[in-house]
Parts: structure tokens; C-alpha cells; sequence
């Protein structure tokens, strides 16, 4: 019984799920609206609920299969956080036209269910099996709009790099578990040196990278973002830009320092490369784009490196800087998100030119888009900003160690600056672009979405300005995590 | 000589004598044809038996896609129907929490089904 | 004996799986899926010799069974002549190698600084009892997940494959 209430919060955004599921079949259309909103109400429940677990050290379920401790706990809001949104952006853009939003939102449901598992998963099995369930439903969460071509292509693209990478993952998980017997976190962790020391060991460790590298959209893993973040539905996106990014962060953490903490010193120039090189590859691409989506895509692949900058510092202040930066980075894609849905909407096209005239057109969206441009090329005293500084300033420390971090924190610098560029030209698009023939009336915005962006913008402000809040939760989950 | 590997001996002479009978069988056929029937192809021997009539178009048609939703939910009841067997052989040695769980799984199925159901994917037009 | 047998089905296994992909004889898709039958029932000749019962029941039941049938329903729903004319690009091919040859390198590196079977090897009974036991005991959880899982991929296969309704 103190299992099942362990695992409560994952078993009541199921429940729910499941609920939306059926509920949907017998409702009319005009009810659905009221779906989602009780559907957001509940996760907001559940959010609130997250705070009555106060785990001293990390308690385990399932024979230690499946673990909660605070490192859990914080990306199980974040989660629950990014899920809401999620849900908002699904009910105000309303994709009833494709299918029916009842399964959409049971869907994201599903997934988010499946990250908050990823959290707590202290089993390789687990690991696999929360990963999948996240991964299989945004293979039909991608192609939703099975309508749109270009939907449609980003879902058969995700399906094939996911299913390969998948074989990866579990490849690797198979020669961990050949070479040590054992699939459970604590049980790896205590292992002899010797078998530590073992290169099948190594080899399954770095599959099981491949698999998480699919996720966090790092090169040399990145090649799917760009269509699937383009073709994919702005909620979608969104959620994949976040949620599916943090599960694979989450699952790397966890695997790195508290599993198998021999990778700690083995991976510190694999994690530095990638984490440079996903910088490098997604700021210089990102330059020529002109839809605003494809732009995010490769700024997603930009990100990756810097949160890899954080975890690749192997320290505490290196985690806590990831973990601060990974919710400035759900608000500022939340934001960025909800106007292209809306503007998505209106114009059916999300290149440059659609946004030329947007300050007059609604100027909410286009504050909205402005700060989360602001936020992501880090400027002061946006959430963006203090994340960048805390990963450089986590990375500088890390170089009295190790120098390759002061090449690290040049490319970085070098990535900011670039980044400056298309940023701002969105921002210059938005309030000094010339409109082209397409008709310039006002956007009306519907309420959810305008809520939602409001709150995002706080949040973005508020993360910027007070950061000691979270980053004090942030200090909590790595501790838990036994870094110091 | 072990149990177990006798019971591979059991397999692989089954193996030899399914292998070995249609190829006695096809060699008989292909004997007698040699002998009683040799070969005299034509172009109206060489072409595919209709009832009497022409044959047209390609023997390949595009199924309807609706074969397909059935092959496919088929699929997946045919994976829960093997996580049952398991279930059943070691269903006396099993705590209770066993029983719930494999009760929530085909719940879980069931609400699948209900769902494919009410959206009318079962209804053959 | 085991091992003569393992090199035999690993042999078939590999050799199955290559004409799957690259068949000099036919580019028809049919004799790729057929092939693909031979590979996977090889593959459950591997899971015998490996005390895996059950699991090579259900690798012949749902593979070459469920899973080959939707296979050729897919095949007859498609054109197949245009996948007869496709060609190989080089590219392609040439990326596909070079990865084949780092992944055999990597492998071979570390089976070469680590023999394999050094490390005691977990034991376990592939029997359906010693399976049913271990599944709703100890991993318990992945099963309830993977039950959800099963639900979201008849949903969305469903929802991706239905035609309107109206």
C-alpha cells in the first residue's frame, strides 16, 4: 500500500488520463472545453499535492524499483508544470478539427505520466519502459494532424530515429545487465571495481547515452529536431521542447552520479564534446532559418549543449545551474510557443513575414514573443539570462580542473553572442517588419491562452529577478542526488 | 546421454524427416514429370487460368486500409493474451497485489476496447 | 552440441537478416518480409539454446505470426513498384557503413579489454512460471506501465490509421 501511495502523483495524472478517455466519448463538443479545463484543474491538484511529500532521503517502491527523493519531486513539478501549460495551449488552439481533442489531451496525459516516471526510475527496466511510454506517444502526438503533410512527415521521422534509438537504449541496457547481473540502480552502484572497470560494462553505458542523447536533441543525436519541432502541433512541440528534453536530462543525471558513478570521470570529455558541439551546431544553423519554428528546433539542439555544460561540470553548483536553467527554459519555450499557435492560427504559416506587424496586430503576443526572445539569447534580467550565468559561471569554476572547460565556456560566450542575431531579427520581424499583402487585423486571443502567457511571462520575470527560489529547490534536488 | 539432450534429438529428427519428406515428395513429381510429361511450353499454356475468360490487370490489389485497424488491434490483444499465460502458470505462487495488478491491465484493455468501440472502428462499411 | 548449435542459428540469423535488407536475387518486398520470417524464427532457435522457452514461443507467436501479417498488409497497401525502382544512394549506403564499422570496432574493443564471460552470468529460468513469477513480483511496475503503453499505441494507431467518420 505505501507503494501505490508513493507513486501517487504518477497514478493520479493516469487516473486522469484514463478519465479524459472515456469521459470523452460521451460528451458533446461543446463540453470538451470543460474536459480540459477539469483536466488541468486536477494536475493543478496534483501539483499542489507534490508539495505534501517530504521525503527524508530518498524512500523506495517496488523493491527498489522505483525511487522518490527530492531530485524526483522537482522534476515531477517541473512536469506537472509543463503538462498544464500544455494542456491550456491544446484547449485554446483546440485541435478538434483533427480528430478530437479528448485523445490529445489523454495522450499528453500519458506522456506526461511516463516523465514523471522517468524521475523516479531507479531500474533500468523502469528507466526503458517510462521511456517508451513517453516516446511511443509522441510518435502519435507529433502526427496528430494527420491532415497536415507536414505533420505527418515529422511523425514518420520521429518514429524511425526514436525506434533506432530505442534499439540502442535497450541494447545497452542488455550489456549492462550482461556485464553485471543486475538492472537495479543500488545494486550497480555497489558493484566491485572490478566489474566497474569493465569495458562491456562501458559499452552498454554508452548505448544507454545514445538513447538519452535522443531525447535531449544533442549532437550528434539532434538530426530529427528541426522537422519534427517544424511539422509537428505547436503544443506538441512545445511539449517535446521541454518534457522530453528534461526526461532525458533527468535519467542522465541520475544514471551519472548515482548509478554508475564510474562514468563520472569516463564521460567528462564525451559529455564536454557533445555539450560544445551541440552548441556550436545549433547556434550556426539557426542562423539562415526563417520559420520561427525550424529556429527553435535548432535553439532546442543550442540548449541541450548549455544544460550538457552544467551536467558535464560534474559538481553540485554545475546540476543545480541545469536544473535552474531547465525551468527558465519551460517557461521561455511555453511562452515563444503559445504565440506561434495562435499566430499558426490566424496566418497558417509560422516563417518571418507572418509575424511582420504582430505589435499592432495583438500586442499581448508580441510582448509575449519578445520576452521569450529576450529571455532565451540571455539577457538581463530575464530567466534566460541566470541560467547561461550560473552553467558558465558552474563551467569556470570546473576549469581550474579541467582547462578543456575555458574552451567550453568560449563557445559558449561565442554561441551567446551569435545567438544574439536571429533572436533579435524575430524581435526586429515583429515590431520593424514590413507586412506583405496578408490581411493586418487585430488577433483576438482566446482567454486560456491568454492566462497562460501572462503566467509565463511572470514566471519568466519572476525566475529572472528572484531566482534564490528556485535555485534553493534546485540545491535541494541535487543534494538528494548525492552531489556535493 | 541427458534428458535434455535427447530432447533435442527429438528435435532434430523431426527437423530431418520434415525436411527430408516434401523433398522425396517434390523429387518423385519432378521424376515422373521428366519421364511421362516433358516440357512444351506455349503461349497458351504459359497463361494464367481464368474460368475461360482473358485475364486483366495485375495480380496485386491494394487491400482496403480497413484490413489493416483490424490486423492491428488484433496485434495488441494477441500481446496482453501472453503476458496472461505467464500470469496463469504462476498464478498460485503469487501474492495478491499480482491479482490487482493483472485485473488493472486488461481493465485497461477493456477500456481500449470500449474506446475503439464507441468510436466506431469496429463497424465494417 | 549447444554451441555448434548457436553458430548455426547465429549464422542463419545474420545471413536471414542481410537478404531482409539487401537481396541480390529480388527487390521484391515480399521475399524481404519472408526472409524477415526466417531471421526472427532463427532468433528463437538463439532464445531455446539460451533455457528462454517461452520467450521463443512468443518470438515465432507475435513476430512471425501477428506482427509478419501486418507487415504484408502493409506491403499490399503500398505501391510496390515503386519500391522495386527505388536505388540505393550512396550516401546512404556509405554512412550506414561507417557506422556499422565504428559500432563492430567499439564492440570489439571492449569485448577485447574484457572478455565476455568473466562476470558470473544471472541466472535465469526462462520457464513461463519462473517468467509469471518474476513479472508480477518484482517488476511489477514496468508491467502496469507497459499495460498503459499498450493502451496508448492502440489509441494512437487507431486515431493515425482511422478514417474520418464523418
Amino acid at each position: 500500500m505505501n507503494d501505490l501511495v508513493l507513486m501517487g502523483l504518477e497514478g493520479a495524472v493516469l487516473v486522469t488520463g484514463l478519465a479524459v478517455l472515456l469521459l470523452d466519448l460521451w460528451i458533446t463538443p461543446d463540453q470538451r472545453r470543460l474536459l480540459g479545463f477539469g483536466a488541468i484543474a486536477t494536475l493543478g491538484v496534483i501539483f499542489c499535492a507534490s508539495f505534501a511529500y517530504l521525503p527524508d532521503g530518498t524512500q523506495y517502491a517496488f523493491g527498489g524499483m522505483y525511487a522518490l527523493d527530492e531530485f524526483a519531486l522537482y522534476f515531477k513539478r517541473f512536469f506537472l508544470i509543463a503538462g498544464m501549460f500544455v494542456l491550456l495551449l491544446s484547449v485554446g488552439t483546440s485541435h478538434a478539427e483533427e480528430g478530437g481533442q479528448g485523445e490529445y489531451l489523454s495522450l499528453s496525459l500519458f506522456a506526461l505520466a511516463g516523465m514523471m516516471f522517468c524521475a523516479s526510475a531507479a531500474n533500468l527496466a523502469l528507466l526503458f519502459v517510462s521511456l517508451e511510454l513517453v516516446t511511443v506517444t509522441f510518435y502519435v502526438l507529433v502526427g496528430f494532424q494527420r491532415r497536415r503533410l507536414a505533420s505527418l512527415e515529422a511523425a514518420i521521422k520521429y518514429l524511425i530515429i526514436g525506434a533506432l534509438s530505442s534499439a540502442f537504449l535497450v541494447y545497452g541496457i542488455a550489456l549492462i545487465y550482461g556485464a553485471t547481473g543486475t538492472l537495479d540502480f543500488r545494486q550497480l552502484a555497489s558493484l566491485p571495481a572490478a566489474v566497474m572497470e569493465s569495458r562491456i560494462l562501458w559499452l552498454g553505458a554508452l548505448f544507454l547515452f545514445v538513447g538519452l542523447g535522443f531525447k535531449m536533441a544533442a549532437v550528434p543525436f539532434q538530426i530529427w529536431a528541426p522537422d519534427v519541432y517544424q511539422g509537428a502541433p505547436p503544443s506538441t512541440t512545445a511539449f517535446l521542447a521541454v518534457g522530453s528534453k528534461a526526461a532525458g536530462f533527468v535519467l542522465l543525471l541520475r544514471v551519472l552520479h548515482q548509478t554508475l558513478p564510474v562514468l563520472e570521470t569516463r564521460w567528462l570529455h564525451l559529455l564536454m564534446g557533445v555539450a560544445g558541439l551541440s552548441i556550436a551546431y545549433g547556434v550556426l544553423c539557426a542562423i539562415p532559418q526563417r520559420s520561427l519554428k525550424r529556429l527553435l528546433g535548432y535553439s532546442s539542439i543550442a540548449n541541450a549543449g548549455y544544460l550538457l555544460i552544467g551536467v558535464a561540470t560534474l559538481s553540485a553548483a554545475g546540476a543545480t545551474a541545469a536544473l535552474y536553467y531547465l525551468a527558465g527554459y519551460l517557461y521561455t519555450v511555453l511562452a515563444a510557443f503559445i504565440v506561434i499557435a495562435v499566430v499558426l492560427q490566424h496566418t497558417g504559416r509560422d516563417d518571418f513575414d507572418s509575424l511582420a506587424g504582430l505589435h499592432q496586430r495583438s500586442p499581448l503576443l508580441a510582448a509575449g514573443l519578445t520576452f521569450a526572445m529576450v529571455s532565451l539569447a540571455g539577457i538581463p534580467p530575464l530567466a534566460g539570462f541566470f541560467g547561461k550565468f550560473l552553467v558558465l559561471k558552474a563551467a569556470l569554476a570546473a576549469g581550474a580542473e579541467h582547462p578543456g572547460f575555458y574552451w567550453l565556456l568560449g563557445i559558449a560566450v561565442v554561441g551567446v553572442v551569435i545567438s544574439l542575431y536571429y533572436y533579435f531579427g524575430v524581435v526586429r520581424a515583429v515590431y520593424w517588419g514590413t507586412p506583405g499583402e496578408q490581411p493586418a487585423g487585430p488577433i483576438r486571443v482566446e482567454w486560456p491562452l491568454q492566462v497562460a502567457l501572462y503566467l509565463a511571462m511572470v514566471a519568466i520575470l519572476w525566475l529572472g529577478v528572484m531566482p534564490n527560489q528556485i535555485t534553493n529547490l534546485a540545491e535541494l534536488a541535487v543534494k538528494s542526488l548525492g552531489l556535493r | 546421454m541427458t534428458e535434455q539432450t535427447q530432447s533435442y534429438l527429438f528435435l532434430a529428427v523431426l527437423l530431418g524427416v520434415a525436411v527430408a519428406f516434401p523433398l522425396v515428395m517434390l523429387g518423385l513429381a519432378r521424376l515422373w514429370a521428366t519421364v511421362y510429361s516433358p516440357a512444351k511450353p506455349g503461349p497458351a499454356k504459359a497463361a494464367p487460368y481464368e474460368c475461360g475468360l482473358e485475364s486483366t490487370g495485375d495480380a496485386w490489389v491494394q487491400l482496403r486500409s480497413g484490413y489493416y485497424l483490424y490486423a492491428i488491434v488484433f496485434l495488441i490483444f494477441d500481446v496482453e493474451a501472453l503476458f496472461l499465460l505467464p500470469f496463469a502458470v504462476a498464478f498460485t505462487s503469487l501474492p495478491v497485489g499480482a491479482f490487482v495488478a493483472i485485473l488493472v491491465f486488461l481493465l485497461l484493455l477493456v477500456e481500449g476496447l470500449v474506446w475503439a468501440w464507441q468510436k466506431g472502428v469496429l463497424e465494417w462499411n | 552440441m549447444e554451441a555448434v548449435f548457436f553458430y548455426l542459428f547465429a549464422a542463419a540469423t545474420l545471413l536471414c537478416g542481410f537478404l531482409v535488407i539487401a537481396n541480390p536475387f529480388s527487390r521484391n518486398p515480399v521475399t524481404s518480409a519472408m526472409f524477415l520470417v526466417l531471421t526472427i524464427v532463427s532468433l528463437a532457435g538463439l532464445f531455446v539454446l539460451l533455457h528462454a522457452f517461452f520467450l521463443a514461443a512468443v518470438q515465432v507467436l507475435v513476430y512471425a505470426g501477428a506482427v509478419m501479417v501486418l507487415f504484408l498488409f502493409v506491403i499490399m497497401l503500398l505501391d510496390l513498384q515503386a519500391e522495386e525502382r527505388r536505388s540505393f544512394k550512396k550516401l546512404a549506403l556509405a554512412g550506414g557503413g561507417l557506422a556499422v564499422v565504428v559500432i563492430a570496432l567499439l564492440a570489439h574493443a571492449a569485448v577485447r579489454e574484457s572478455p565476455l564471460g568473466t562476470a558470473a552470468p544471472p541466472m535465469v529460468e526462462g520457464s513461463p512460471r519462473a517468467l509469471g513469477k518474476l513479472l508480477f513480483t518484482e517488476y511489477l511496475l514496468p508491467f502496469e506501465i507497459l499495460s498503459v503503453l499498450l493502451l496508448v499505441a492502440m489509441v494512437g494507431v487507431i486515431l493515425l490509421s482511422r478514417k474520418e467518420a464523418k
